[in-house]
């Protein structure tokens, strides 16, 4: 075992955690950082296959139950330096300004807009010269992507016959060089880590950022403890590394392990002072978990549309935002599609499965991201099963709202209706989710909430909560350039507490 | 609507492992070893004849055009510990659940039937295997997992396996790894030298 000292201590070095790592550490704070996965090189350990690069997704043990459980696994968690955000999409949108006026976020439009902003530049966005919807995202510093698939072609197709807006998206992937990287080729595996480096992700940003400013990046180190002192504040943070336990100490522990692990560690470091559980005098921690729907509508062409080619999700249109759901073209890569046929159709085997797959070519893939509405019982809670290191294994429960079940509804008829339009024969609808919000949701009240808006839990002030774990509502735009900005703006208030806590 | 669908695939003179030379050295090993797999330490003789047996029943018309050794590649799967996670609504994790299901899935054969699931003819396996999807297993078996359970965990691995069969992907027409050429031919009936040639003159 081993014990070291430093001023802060982050666990989790994906999209929230490595902007905090980066931004402290420039600033001369001695930081450390773990990630329960390795400290991949996009070169050597990532390859151009569905299957092979499964082992970006989080694997560890993780019960999922409730009327509509989740996918924990593919769609929703990574495991490694960079996160979730290593296999993202890298559709990056703001949330309106509504999002945050209509629900309990303590924080508006206004405030976030700045780091929206930053972010923009910072993430080398490429989006178009004139984006319909500015509230979503303004002024890329890069050109939109324009080697359009037919996949794309179709589903901008169909919405122009139906008299819809609609907009090549705003990606975090390079559509021009910049630096020491190249713009995207088309290759297709987005989902599966980004070869030729040219998605934006932490790995090639805020991880070597931080890096370079001293950070300690521990990988494969897997926070099972924070312990807290007899001033009741965070005194270190316990971790597995090589089948050993060894400890942090830090002025400021910042949890950034994503909207389960984050609960589940802040529930599993229960202690005398914390009966229930870190920060959990609310009762909140784990509650209001959130994700998206993404439904996906499979329609056939009589041509070919072969929708392997290029980035995955290139156009949209957020013409049906107010109504809940934002529509995006999305292609998928062969592994992916079939099991989706057969998680929505357990016939789907055998010559079932094989008819429709000699089909793949003539598929085109319309998605939906549906916005879910927070609800108390969808949470993570602590099973009676343990894990290799001996810790309770997380339980997710999460059923659908009613709510929800309309706007897929109203989602799944307009897919179809585009794919019509366009002179397609939509013949599948396939249900799934992406992304995890919640579990400690921000808000001004300790009462009803377990972190402020700079993710300060309200009872420990050395304990910060960062990234999607925070959010208090799932609305339809993707959530990480949220996800980036608001940990920016955690960055610069820890860094001013920082100051506050050594004077 | 009618299915009319031809059973054959449109790209007869495709073969996505023609172009493999093109591919990264990350890529190509990966593959190399996917149609080359090593013996895993996990799966007995007998669980791999069941497996086997399994996939040809439920995916008959995949045999013959796939390539892959199935049970060797899952084997190996197990052995580097990539089935660690929970299917939904499981309080078991992948492996347990196919390790178990195995093992039930021969007990109730040879207690209903006096036979191994690999011997059992190619309906009477069927029959079983449908059994296990409607919960209608042996309960008297089925006590470390339940058989519905077995069913969908092992049949959505070995879909993944079986599309992700160079073989299968030459059938359907996908274009394979793609680094680092990637596409660069877009706009109508275009696609790239080492693509599938469209159809309509793979067929001529
Ligand atoms: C397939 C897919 C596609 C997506 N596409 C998009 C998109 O197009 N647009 C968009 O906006 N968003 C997208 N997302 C969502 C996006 O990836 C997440 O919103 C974002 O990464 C969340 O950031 P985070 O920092 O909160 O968590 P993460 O980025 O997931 O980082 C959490 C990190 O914590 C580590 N960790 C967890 N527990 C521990 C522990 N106990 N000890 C140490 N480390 C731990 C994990 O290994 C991980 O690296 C996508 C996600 C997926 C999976
Ligand atoms: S499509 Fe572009 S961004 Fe996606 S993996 Fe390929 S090169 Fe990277």
């Amino acid at each position: 075992m081993t014990k070291t000292s430093h001023d802060v201590c982050i666990i989790g070095a994906g999209a929230a955690g490595s902007v905090i790592a980066s931004h402290l550490a420039k600033k001369g704070l001695n930081v450390a950082m773990l990630d329960a996965g390795p400290h991949r090189d996009p070169q050597k350990d990532f390859a151009s296959d569905e299957l092979e690069m499964e082992k970006l997704f989080w694997d560890e043990p993780r019960i999922s139950k409730g009327n509509d459980p989740i996918d924990l696994y593919r769609s929703t968690s990574g495991k490694g330096v960079g996160g979730s955000a290593v296999h993202y999409t890298a559709q990056l949108l703001r949330f309106h300004p509504k999002d945050f006026t209509n629900a309990d976020w303590p924080i508006s439009y206004k405030d976030v807009n700045p780091f929206y902003e930053d972010m923009t530049k910072q993430l080398h966005l490429a989006g178009p010269s004139s984006f319909p919807w500015k509230e979503f995202g303004d002024r890329f510093p890069f050109p939109a992507h324009h080697d359009l698939s037919n996949n794309t072609l179709k589903f901008r197709e169909g919405l122009e016959k139906m008299g819809m807006k609609h907009a090549v998206s705003p990606l975090a992937i390079l559509s021009a060089p910049y630096d020491e990287r190249h713009p995207c080729i088309n290759r297709g595996f987005c989902e599966e880590g980004c070869m030729p480096d040219s998605k934006t992700t932490p790995l090639n940003t805020f991880i070597p950022e931080s890096l370079q400013a001293g950070t300690t990046l521990i990988p494969e180190a897997t926070a099972v403890k924070i312990e807290t002192g007899d001033d009741r504040k965070a005194k270190s943070v316990h971790y597995i590394l090589d089948d050993q336990q060894h400890e942090i100490e830090a002025s400021i522990v910042v949890v950034a392990a994503y909207a389960v692990e984050t609960p589940r560690l802040l529930l599993q470091s229960k202690n005398n002072d914390f009966p229930e559980g870190l920060a959990n005098s609310s009762g909140l921690v784990g509650r209001y978990l959130m994700t998206n729907m993404n439904d996906h509508l499979i329609a056939k062409f009589p041509e070919e549309i072969r929708m392997y080619r290029g980035n995955p999700v290139q156009a949209l249109t957020m013409d049906f935002y107010q109504k809940g759901f934002i529509l995006n073209s999305y292609g998928m890569r062969p592994v992916r599609l079939a099991s989706l046929f057969f998680e929505n159709d357990a016939s789907c085997v055998g010559e079932n499965l094989r008819r429709r797959m000699l089909d793949y070519n003539h598929f085109t893939g319309f998605a939906m991201l549906g916005e879910v509405q927070p609800q108390k019982e969808n949470r993570v809670e602590l099973s009676g099963q343990r894990d290799r290191f001996e810790q309770p294994v997380p339980r997710v429960t999460f059923s659908h709202h009613e709510k929800d079940l309309s706007i897929r509804k109203q989602a799944k008829e307009m897919m179809e209706r585009v794919a019509r339009a366009a002179g397609g024969e939509p013949l599948y609808h396939l249900e799934a989710h992406a992304h995890l919000m919640g579990g400690c949701r921000m808000g001004n009240d300790p009462a009803t909430s377990v972190v402020n808006s700079y993710g300060q839990t309200h009872d420990i002030e050395n304990l910060f909560v960062a990234g999607a774990p925070t959010f208090v509502t799932a609305p339809a735009a993707n959530p990480t350039l949220t996800v980036y900005s608001l940990a920016q703006r955690s960055a610069e208030y820890i860094e001013s507490y920082f100051k506050s806590i050594r004077s | 609507m009618k299915d009319q669908h031809p059973k054959k695939t449109y790209y007869p003179t495709y073969d996505v492992m023609s172009e493999k030379g093109e591919w990264d050295p990350v890529t190509q090993q990966v593959i190399q070893n996917r149609t080359h797999p090593t013996e895993g330490n996990v799966l007995t003789p007998e669980m791999k004849r069941t497996l086997q047996a399994y996939s040809k029943s439920l995916f008959p018309s995949h045999v013959g055009e796939q390539t892959l050794s199935i049970s060797l590649i899952l084997d190996h799967r197990l052995t580097e510990k990539k089935l660690k996670s929970y299917p939904k609504n499981s309080l078991l994790s992948k492996e347990e659940i196919i390790l178990y299901g195995l093992e039930h899935a021969e007990e109730e054969c040879v207690l209903t039937d006096q036979t191994p699931f690999f011997q059992m003819s190619d309906d009477d396996r069927l029959k079983k295997i449908i059994s296990w999807k409607h919960q209608l297993g042996e309960e008297s078996v089925w006590k470390n997992v339940s058989c519905d359970l077995f069913y969908s965990t092992l049949t959505s691995e070995l879909l993944k396996l079986i599309y992700s069969d160079p073989s299968i992907w030459s059938n359907i027409g996908y274009g394979g790894p793609a680094y680092p050429r990637g596409y660069y031919a877009y706009g109508p009936k275009q696609f790239d030298s080492w693509e599938a040639k469209p159809h309509d003159e793979n067929l001529s």
